[in-house]
């Protein structure tokens, strides 16, 4: 973090998918549900989402037309299945209070300690003993004041897309958006109690089928990417 | 039904089902370079670090909070090297030095390394263990852009330094942290 | 089992940085941009990737928010674009490096380090009119095609990211998908030289400006010996010698016409000077006394009774450490203290410089003056323990 520079280029965890397409973990402690407003809002924060190409050569390359198709059917796809717990899903594209910006790195860097220490195995941290603890503490109060909404939803996704198919994941470097291989799709998402700044729920999503640049298979991803959100 | 679908390999360590963090007991006094123990207070996790004399503990994960501790640096040797980079990368210590020096150094250190805004204030005397040694606050921005702040103990003793630096996400886990780490750093002496 | 745990560390260390990608849905409202790409070529792609490192910057803890120093830096970079002004955002970060960058979606960024070495506006205005120049030329997209299709791609990025010598505000992955940084070749440095050059040609600014800036960066790095990495000025800006000869020799050919010019120096202090304290803190911070020596030297001798400039140059000397550099610092803080508005920090540095040779009295008679100015120092504590140890 803050004494060591890191490597671009380096690689966590190769995950081999092979008998399996589509793979999802989630981790979540005992929850308890609550809401202090008459109408239910979660806030989708910042929704990270990037789509490319995956040239011959090897390079990652952003691509702004399928981006701004996945970001529109993540949108879509969510708020609907938000309505259809009655929950209205407000989406803030850019927080404007430098106190709620640090909070969303935060949350990056909770995210990043989560899919080191919860998903990649011999990483443990043997001090954790509850299986989701992690905090962004309760600063996060300040955005549920703001927004009048409980709960925060997080959303990261990378995939990229190349002719040959996909073969392999990099989970790690997924996080940079570096060399992701083959053709991959990696996601999290992520519920943040606001009250309390608590990481109730976390879902990883990795696969190696799906398609997020257009409207039907990408309602099936998202479904996915929210499949086991305890709202 | 996860397990059956995929198979996870540690590429760098070559084998699967390696632990890369070992607990420190809360209640056991941890010996910290070759001389010095300290009282963990709470449980932490260890792991490896290529500094001089390495080690770092850390309680929420290495993004969140780090404790490090820097014992018997030489005169002439940085306190950190990082694998690959070159001898003169990171600023050395030198017998010479005072206390501001040390916390310039440390300074210099973290900038060196990436973080932006790098300040140290605060200087004051403070026992390390049994020794006179000087205490200092810091912050900075990381190179994600998340504010970082710090607290650094450290005594110079011939020609070597024993520091130890505790930095955390400024939101929430340095306050959350720092009075344990206070403790920790009251509890230095020798083995 | 050493082994394994170095492994396991050079494996942890890119986990320890934070990453947090932002989304790449851009309402950049008050943009209007010369060219858009279209959605679904590799530009839309860049530009999307660029959009994102804008809304980081756009709220990073290193933002300079002045509004002064703001207003001005704007206004000049928009007298200098001229009909593409209102493609053009300027930002300014507290970043210790001398460059300014311009990414392919019009965003600028101006590092206070070159606000820190300029001497005038006419050398600032050569500078932005440079990178205005790589902006309208497209030297970015080209320089991104041009990496990807040679495969070099992620050296060149990391060549791009490590030559900075500090990291960017920006989120490294985009950093990396964008190609924004990255050494443009010789002819498109030697056309933004042109348009810099004639930028301030237009404008009014005397011609010899942007070579003598570039020569009195050259001279900095130069005072280095032991320079690690290419900074982000010799990797981004290949035989700078050869461009001052070119430069100055345009100069010589438009003086010839004698036209009346300016170089903006009272403006330019005006603005710069209530902010440079924290620059050349922020430099001295960087762990590079040679380059700081030779810097502060240089502004020293257009700003001879500058006690603060004297100060700096003494924290300098006493950093750089080289034979004699003692000495030298000790004189230089003596020429601060006799000087007009001297900060305090003056007899801090000579009671620690005292104290470390031996100097006990007057270390303890420097020291108590220190904080005689200053008892709410921020070190006071400490200051006041080496007083009752001396």
């Amino acid at each position: 973090m803050m004494l060591v520079r890191p490597r671009i280029a380096a690689l966590v965890v190769l995950v081999a998918l092979s008998a399996c397409t589509t793979t999802r973990v989630d981790v979540a402690e005992d929850i308890n549900i609550n809401w202090t407003t008459e109408q239910k809002r979660v806030l989708l924060v910042e929704p990270d989402v990037q789509l490319g190409e995956l040239t011959a050569g090897g390079t990652f390359e952003p691509r702004a037309d399928w981006t701004q198709s996945a970001q529109r059917y993540i949108t879509r796809e969510a708020s609907r299945i938000m309505r259809g717990g009655a929950i209205d899903l407000v989406q803030i594209d850019k927080l404007e209070d430098p106190r709620e910006f640090q909070l969303t790195k935060l949350h990056g860097a909770v995210g990043q300690a989560a899919l080191v220490h919860l998903f990649t195995p011999g990483m443990a941290l043997p001090n954790k003993t509850k299986a989701m603890d992690w905090t962004l503490g309760p600063g996060t109060n300040i955005m549920r004041d703001r927004y009048d909404a409980d709960y925060a939803l997080f959303m990261y996704v990378r995939d990229s897309y190349t002719t040959a198919g996909r073969a392999f994941l990099m989970v790690g470097a997924a996080m940079f958006g570096v060399g992701v291989q083959g053709g991959t799709q990696v996601g999290y998402t992520s519920l943040v109690d606001l009250r309390t700044g608590d990481v109730i729920w976390f879902n990883l999503l990795t696969s190696s089928g799906g398609d997020l640049r257009t409207a039907e298979p990408a309602r099936e991803v998202v479904q996915k990417l929210l499949e086991g959100l305890p709202l | 039904m996860w397990k059956r679908c995929f198979t996870v390999l540690c590429v760098t360590f070559g084998l699967s089902g390696c632990a890369a963090y070992v607990l420190v007991e809360p209640d056991q006094p941890a010996a910290i370079g070759a001389e010095l123990v300290v009282d963990p207070q709470v449980s932490w996790a260890r792991v490896a670090y290529p500094t001089t004399n390495g080690s770092l503990w850390t309680i929420d994960g290495l993004g969140l909070n780090q404790l490090y501790f820097f014992t018997e640096v030489e005169a002439g040797k940085p306190m950190v090297r990082i694998q690959g980079q070159a001898k003169d990368a990171m600023p050395f210590y030198e017998e010479s030095m005072i206390a501001t020096d040390v916390m310039e150094l440390v300074e210099t250190t973290l900038t060196r390394l990436g973080n932006q805004q790098v300040e140290a204030t605060n200087l004051r005397p403070a026992k390390f263990g049994p020794r006179n040694g000087f205490q200092f606050d810091l912050t900075m921005t990381s190179q994600g852009g998340l504010i970082v702040k710090g607290l650094c103990i450290a005594a110079q003793r011939d020609d070597e330094l024993d520091a130890l630096l505790f930095l955390a996400a400024e939101e929430y886990y340095y306050e959350l942290h720092r009075p344990v780490v206070e403790k920790v750093f009251a509890s230095i002496r020798p083995e | 089992m050493t082994r394994l745990a170095v492994t396991c560390c050079a494996v942890l260390a890119p986990l320890f940085s934070i990453i947090l990608g932002n989304p790449a849905v851009a309402q950049m409202q008050n943009s209007i941009p010369i060219f858009r790409p279209s959605l679904n070529s590799d530009e839309g792609g860049l530009w999307m990737a660029v959009e994102e490192i804008e809304k980081d910057t756009q709220r990073s803890p290193l933002l300079v928010d002045d509004e002064t120093l703001n207003a001005y830096v704007t206004d000049l970079v928009c007298r200098l674009a001229g009909r593409n002004c209102a493609s053009v955002r300027v930002y300014i970060l507290e970043i210790p490096v001398f460059n300014a960058t311009m990414y392919p979606n019009g965003m600028m960024n101006v590092f206070t380090g070159l606000l820190l070495r300029a001497e005038n506006e006419a050398q600032l205005a050569f500078v932005l009119g440079h990178e205005i120049g790589h902006f309208l030329e497209r030297h970015s997209i080209q320089g991104f095609r041009k990496a990807r299709d040679t495969n070099s791609f992620l050296a060149f990025l990391s060549l791009g990211a490590a030559g900075a010598g500090v990291n960017y505000v920006a989120d490294a992955a985009n950093m990396i998908a964008t190609g924004a940084f990255y050494a443009f070749n010789r002819d498109q440095e030697r056309q933004a030289d042109v348009h810099g050059f004639n930028a301030i040609v237009a404008h009014g600014y005397d011609p010899i400006q942007g070579a003598e800036l570039w020569k009195a960066v050259i001279d900095e790095q130069e005072a280095n010996p032991r320079r690690r990495a290419p900074s982000t000025f010799a990797a981004t800006h290949p035989s700078p010698e050869e461009r001052v000869r070119s430069l100055t020799q345009r100069a010589y050919e438009i003086k010839a016409q004698s036209k009346e010019t300016t170089d903006g120096l009272e403006r330019f202090r005006e603005i710069i000077q209530p902010l440079r304290s924290q620059w050349l803190e922020t430099e001295l911070n960087r762990g590079e006394p040679e380059e700081s020596v030779a810097l502060f030297s240089r502004l020293l001798s257009n700003e001879t009774e500058s006690a603060e400039l004297q100060y700096y140059l003494g924290e300098a000397y006493r950093k750089r450490g080289e034979e004699g550099d003692l000495d030298k610092a000790v004189e230089a803080f003596e020429s601060a203290a006799g000087s007009d508005g001297v900060p305090a920090q003056v007899h801090r540095s000579l009671g620690l410089l005292a104290m470390k040779n031996g100097k006990k009295v007057a270390a303890r008679d420097s020291l108590i003056r220190y904080l005689a100015l200053q008892p709410e120092a921020d070190d006071h504590e400490m200051i006041r323990f080496y007083i009752d140890q001396l």
